[in-house]
């Protein structure tokens, strides 16, 4: 038996219990309602928040699905000429965020930029005639977040589509359907839990966008949540916003959750691996053109825009401010990643000693926190760093007749600490099922041997987890890296990320300097998606 | 049966072979399966019996040889018949059931041509055959494996085919179960009239459900015939051992005036054949039931292995001088130790050897 209170269960306590106080004060804002501030909302802003994140949303839950379906499809179903190459191709978008993507397609397609004149030229235009759509518009940011977003439905129809045993082809090749009937009749419906799961995860990151709609200026919840705070100076309304933006993103969670539900039903028992079909050279061609497009337009254009900018017009003055900052964001992210690491690891840990109800829903709670927009997030840390100075300067000027002034607020601790709340779930994940390929009797076998509890963990589970911790690392380091509005709200004073440097030079229309802190991004981002197509590779050999 | 009819076969099957790429997995197969004849296919894994089963459902194609349904070709060297031209119905390993559709509608899914009502009846009609119609409106996963089966059969014989084929369709059933369920099938194929063929690695599923056994293995059709003569009348040295238990014991051919005779560790035996001048050794088959405990015997064999069966004991034994092994079935009251000897004495009605 174990003893009933043990170090790490109070660790798991007291993490899980600081990680949901944030959340919770923001849902608590709800209790208190400024009807001025609110009818003030209602009749000026509000709708338009609503109606834009709403079509921003489904905007770009249809359009990934239909893409991430379709290639999908093709790279399941059919051998054609560069499949490997697309194997790699079609994931790049997901180093690529959503902002930069954006801001990228803007310094393109401006009007003044090279495409519009160019097309001026062409059709010998006059100089003031708008030859493009304005990509800085609803339809814009739907389209670019449709172009980094269709891996997430990709991924899972891809397992979906070739985890279908291959007899259901031979059942209805026997019921003499034709292989467009199979894929209407069977293989989609089949399917179908998958990419509406993919399309939710999508919706969620639309919704959660903010450096995207903030540059293009579009009214959405998030940059409402900004706003609200910095323009009206009220964060009891910005956090009721924000929880109606959480409610939104629960609703996602919950199709998403449902949907999985289901997915037991929707998985064949004994996969024998479905054939792909093989195609005519002029098909090949088609195939691998119609399979390219997405990748080409979310990741190889821009990326290939964002390298010649840099290499053709940095100026010195923005390679001297771009060391240190690089040094920051890389520290930064690196603390943070180890921290956040260590902290999955114990609540992973402790899920497995014990196998308690109550410990894995908190750990559940907590992980709500990467469903969260950073900007939610930011909200509430604020707040609770700000209450906590407060009472910690009033605790010394009652007893001591001193005031440290803040100490919590606007720290890097904060700003960690914030990190930490999104992204525990993301190291979580990694952490729990690495820990669930480690069989239970290695505890037991330890156990036996008289190693204690820590010890376990340190000279058995540690090392057998050194991949699954460091995919977590690697993870979690990355998506720090890009994190923007979380650290544009709680950075301290003359602390600066590339994130955060790449939002400010493209918001102030300096693209061509913005170019080098973004693809430095883009690169750090490639890193995960490597790992993940290997893995892929792996398993699919 | 009418009598007026040409007793064509529903399939035939002639000097069948099968490949993947260069590797022959199939060859020289030749069957020939009667209307209503319930039969299977068995072999080893590896045999090339899926194959085998695969090829007469049009999925893959053959080498050498044809196949036909009815008298027309199905399949030959140049040419294959699409499955779903070919009225073979059937039903696989893990029943390939769709899980997003009920069980109604799987058994609907291959009646394409008819119209919405008679789809209904025609499902209906099999699902109260099949024993199944209050599930109609259950979805796979909610089933049992007993009851998914019936299903894959209900869907498989619906659209009424000449030919239905079973790829290992027990084996995913609890093993108490198989037997019992083979039967009933075996029943319901027989009240459809059915021609049906079952493929499987398991001879107890086998003798279960069919009357006529295919034996596949290392690429060839080794023997086609009853139960019964594959235990008692193996016509390869592989089918003697693969059916049932056994074991061989070397014999030297002799002619006597009664006819040839083959001497072994266990005195002298009538062969069957009418020739062994030139073959001056044989291998005798010994069932367990071919050998007798006999305390009177002047035959000891010493034991190796016992495993108490309840109302006998399974004894591996070893004769001297030789060494060789046989197996014998004793009454469970004569219980003796490893290491010690018994005597034992044959007693062979119909003498196989090889």
């Amino acid at each position: 038996m174990y003893a009933k209170i043990s170090l790490l269960k109070i660790s798991t306590w007291t993490i899980t219990g600081l990680f949901a106080v944030p959340l919770l004060v923001v849902f608590a804002s709800m209790a208190n309602f400024d009807t001025q501030v609110w009818s003030h909302l209602l009749s000026t802003v509000m709708g338009s928040y609503v109606l834009n994140s709403l079509v921003l949303a489904i905007g770009v839950g249809l359009g990934t699905a239909v893409i991430g379906t379709y290639l999908a499809w093709f790279m399941v179903n059919y051998v054609f000429y560069g499949k490997s190459l697309l194997n790699w191709l079609i994931l790049l978008p997901l180093a690529m965020p959503a902002y930069i993507i954006a801001y990228t397609y803007t310094g393109m397609l401006d009007f003044s930029g090279p495409l519009q004149q160019f097309l001026r030229t062409l059709f010998d235009a006059p100089f003031n005639q708008q030859m493009l759509p304005d990509i800085r518009s609803l339809e814009g940011a739907v389209l670019v977040m449709i172009l980094v977003l269709y891996p997430y439905v990709y991924l899972l129809a891809r397992t979906a589509f070739s985890e279908q045993s291959a007899q259901f082809t031979l059942v209805s090749k026997l019921a003499g359907l034709s292989r467009f009937q199979h894929m209407k009749q069977v293989a989609l419906p089949l399917a179908r839990p998958s990419i509406i799961t993919g399309a939710a995860l999508a919706m969620m990151e639309a919704m959660a966008d903010y450096g995207t709609v903030a540059y293009f200026g579009i009214n959405t919840f998030t940059t409402g949540i900004y706003r609200t705070w910095f323009g009206m100076g009220n964060a009891t309304a910005a956090s009721q916003l924000a929880t109606m933006l959480c409610l939104v993103v629960f609703v996602l969670l919950w199709i998403e959750k449902s949907s999985r539900k289901h997915h037991s039903r929707y998985q064949s028992r004994h996969a024998g691996s479905i054939k792909a079909k093989t195609t005519t050279p002029l098909k090949s061609a088609g195939l691998f053109v119609l399979c390219a497009i997405p990748a080409v337009f979310g990741f190889i254009i821009p990326f290939i825009q964002l390298m010649w900018w840099s290499a053709q017009y940095f100026d010195k003055g923005v390679f001297i401010d771009y060391l240190p900052l690089l040094g920051t964001s890389l520290k930064l992210a690196f603390i943070s990643a180890a921290l956040i690491v260590s902290l999955a690891l114990v609540i992973s840990y402790c899920k497995r000693r014990f196998a308690s109800r109550k410990i894995a829903l908190a750990s559940q709670f907590v992980g709500l926190g990467y469903a969260l927009p950073g900007v939610v997030i930011a909200v509430g840390v604020v707040q609770v760093s700000g209450a906590v100075d407060i009472n910690i300067n009033r605790f010394t000027l009652a007893f001591f007749d001193w005031q440290p002034g803040l100490i919590m607020s606007g720290s890097i601790a904060i700003l960690i600490f914030a990190y930490a709340v999104r992204y525990l779930s993301v190291a979580m994940h990694n952490t729990d099922t690495g820990l669930e390929r480690i069989k239970p009797n290695v505890d037991e076998v330890s156990a036996s041997l008289g190693v204690n509890t820590a010890q376990t963990l340190q000279r058995v589970h540690i090392p057998l987890l050194r991949a699954s911790l460091v995919s977590a690392f690697i993870l979690v380091f990355v998506d720090v890296l890009k994190e923007l509005p979380a650290t544009l709200i709680l950075r301290p004073f003359n602390v600066n990320t590339l994130a955060v440097k790449t939002f400010e030079l493209a918001s102030d229309e300096r693209l061509i300097d913005a170019a080098l802190p973004a693809v430095s991004i883009v690169i750090a981002g490639l890193l995960p998606v490597i790992f993940l197509t290997m893995s892929l590779e792996k398993r699919r050999k | 049966m009418n009598t007026n009819q040409v007793n064509l076969p529903v399939l035939s099957i002639q000097d069948l072979s099968i490949s993947y790429g260069a590797e022959p997995v199939l060859s020289n197969i030749n069957l020939a399966i009667q209307k209503a004849d319930i039969a299977c296919i068995l072999g080893p894994s590896g045999s090339g019996k899926t194959s085998l089963l695969r090829a007469i459902a049009g999925f893959i194609e053959v080498a050498n040889g044809s196949i036909d349904i009815n008298g027309q070709r199905m399949s030959d060297s140049n040419s294959i018949k699409p499955p779903n031209k070919r009225s073979v119905g059937v039903v696989f390993q893990d029943f390939a059931l769709f899980p997003h559709l009920t069980v109604q509608q799987n058994i609907e899914f291959g009646l394409g041509k008819l119209s919405r009502d008679d789809k209904q009846a025609t499902a209906m009609k099999y699902m109260h055959i099949m024993g199944i119609a209050a599930l109609a409106h259950k979805y796979p996963a909610d089933l049992s494996g007993g009851q998914q089966q019936r299903v894959a059969i209900a869907r498989a014989v619906a659209p009424q085919p000449d030919i239905l084929l079973m790829d290992e369709a027990f084996s995913s059933l609890d093993p108490t179960l198989r037997e019992q369920v083979a039967r009933d099938v075996r029943e319901i194929i027989q009240q459809l009239g059915l021609t049906a063929i079952l493929v499987t690695h398991d001879q107890q599923e086998a003798f279960a459900f069919a009357d006529k056994i295919a034996v596949v293995a290392n690429g060839f059709l080794q023997q086609f015939s009853s139960a019964y003569d594959l235990y008692h009348e193996p016509t390869s040295y592989f089918v003697a051992k693969f059916i049932g238990e056994g074991a061989f014991i070397e014999g030297q051919t002799v002619e006597r005036t009664k006819g040839w005779f083959a001497k072994t560790a266990l005195g002298e035996m009538r062969l069957s054949g009418d020739d062994y001048s030139h073959t001056p050794t044989v291998k005798i088959l010994l069932r367990p039931d071919d050998v007798l405990h006999d305390d009177a015997s002047p035959t000891k064999a010493v034991i190796k292995e016992k495993h108490f069966r309840g109302a006998f004991i399974r004894y591996e034994l070893s004769l001297s001088p030789s060494n060789e092994k046989v197996l014998c079935f004793a009454p469970s009251h004569h219980d003796h130790s490893i290491g010690s000897s018994f005597g034992i004495r044959a007693e062979v009605e119909h003498v196989i050897s090889f």
